[in-house]
């Protein structure tokens, strides 16, 4: 009886992971037309729900780019030179070790923090990759749409 | 013979999973987002609604630039915000863009957050009027709803309907 539990679980396991384990997907968009100025200062503000500092990874990757960012609370009135305001949310689950599923990064107006570009990837399990790359990733997509288009 | 009887019983179980795991899962139907807009003023145009951004596959429990549409629209008429919609010759255009849709993979009290960009342009000169990102939230329980599932999908529609209900709300205050 145990033996054909255990069977059972097995069998579920194995096509959960199937199911859950195939899914890549990474998009990026232009919503309004944009130019970024490489003088003025992209503002990453942190997601309240972070807790592992992607705030500052996305922040050191536009650098890396050439841009000037810096990762903020959350972005006011006291700040200066906004050129851009960068949002996110990343969402990340557990199979066998923790690892970010969801990453979503907007690029919004200083003026009304309207959406100007949109970026996402989704890796799920077998295919994961580590916040590092899930960041350069969906960066590298949106940097690529706004010089496309 | 009993290897048989194995290999029949664990597709069985693979087959039953699957259907658990995946196969059930539609998108949002417009009817689950059904929006009540209270609106300040209405206005006289007509108005196209055109929605971008949403979710192109099936089976996926997310929400399509058509069911968005269409529940936009419904909201609009019944709310008589506009003088009429329609695709065709239009006064106003109102551009929506689902920016982001970030659904709970599991868990008992669960909370969607959702964002997305309305624009409302005058179609005569193509002059933008409004532009605004919009974000809506829901959290649900399993007081609210049993099931998992279900209740992913009555969140996610609840989220979608506040998100048409502010921007509409936003929109009746503009001078057009």
């Amino acid at each position: 009886m145990i033996k054909k539990i255990i069977y059972c679980i097995t069998a579920f396991v194995f096509v959960f992971q199937l199911a859950g384990c195939s899914v890549n997907k990474q998009s990026a968009q232009v919503l309004q037309s944009i130019k970024l100025d490489k003088e003025k200062i992209m503002y990453v503000e942190k997601f309240h729900a972070d807790g592992r500092g992607i705030d500052q990874l996305i922040a050191a990757e536009l650098t890396k780019r050439g841009y000037k960012a810096i990762s903020v609370g959350q972005v006011d009135a006291s700040l200066e030179n906004v050129g851009i305001i960068v949002t996110y949310f990343d969402k990340w689950i557990w199979d066998l070790s923790m690892y970010m599923l969801e990453l979503d990064v907007q690029f919004r107006s200083p003026k009304d923090r309207f959406s100007l570009v949109k970026g996402n990837s989704y890796h799920t399990s077998l295919t994961r990759k580590s916040p590092e790359e899930m960041v350069s990733e969906v960066i590298g997509n949106m940097l690529k749409k706004i010089e496309n288009q | 013979m009993k290897k048989v009887y194995n290999l029949i019983k664990f597709g069985v179980v693979v087959l039953f999973s699957l259907m658990a795991v995946g196969c059930s899962f539609s998108n949002i139907e417009p009817s689950e987002m059904a929006a009540n807009a209270q609106v300040v003023k209405h206005h006289q145009g007509s108005v196209q609604v055109k929605v971008t951004g949403g979710e192109t596959k099936e089976d996926q429990l997310k929400i399509t630039n058509e069911s968005f549409k269409q529940s936009i629209v419904n909201a609009i008429n019944k709310s008589k915000l506009f003088g009429s919609t329609g695709d065709g010759k239009s006064d106003y255009r109102l551009d929506v863009i689902l920016n982001s849709l970030d659904q709970p993979a599991m868990g008992f009290t669960m909370t969607v957050n959702m964002e997305a960009s309305w624009i409302v342009t005058r179609i005569s000169d193509n002059k933008m009027m409004w532009r605004k990102s919009i974000s809506s939230t829901q959290t649900l329980g399993v007081s609210d709803e049993t099931g998992g599932v279900a209740r992913v999908r009555r969140t996610t529609g609840e989220a979608a309907a506040r998100n048409i209900e502010k921007a509409l709300a936003e929109i009746s205050k503009l001078d057009l």
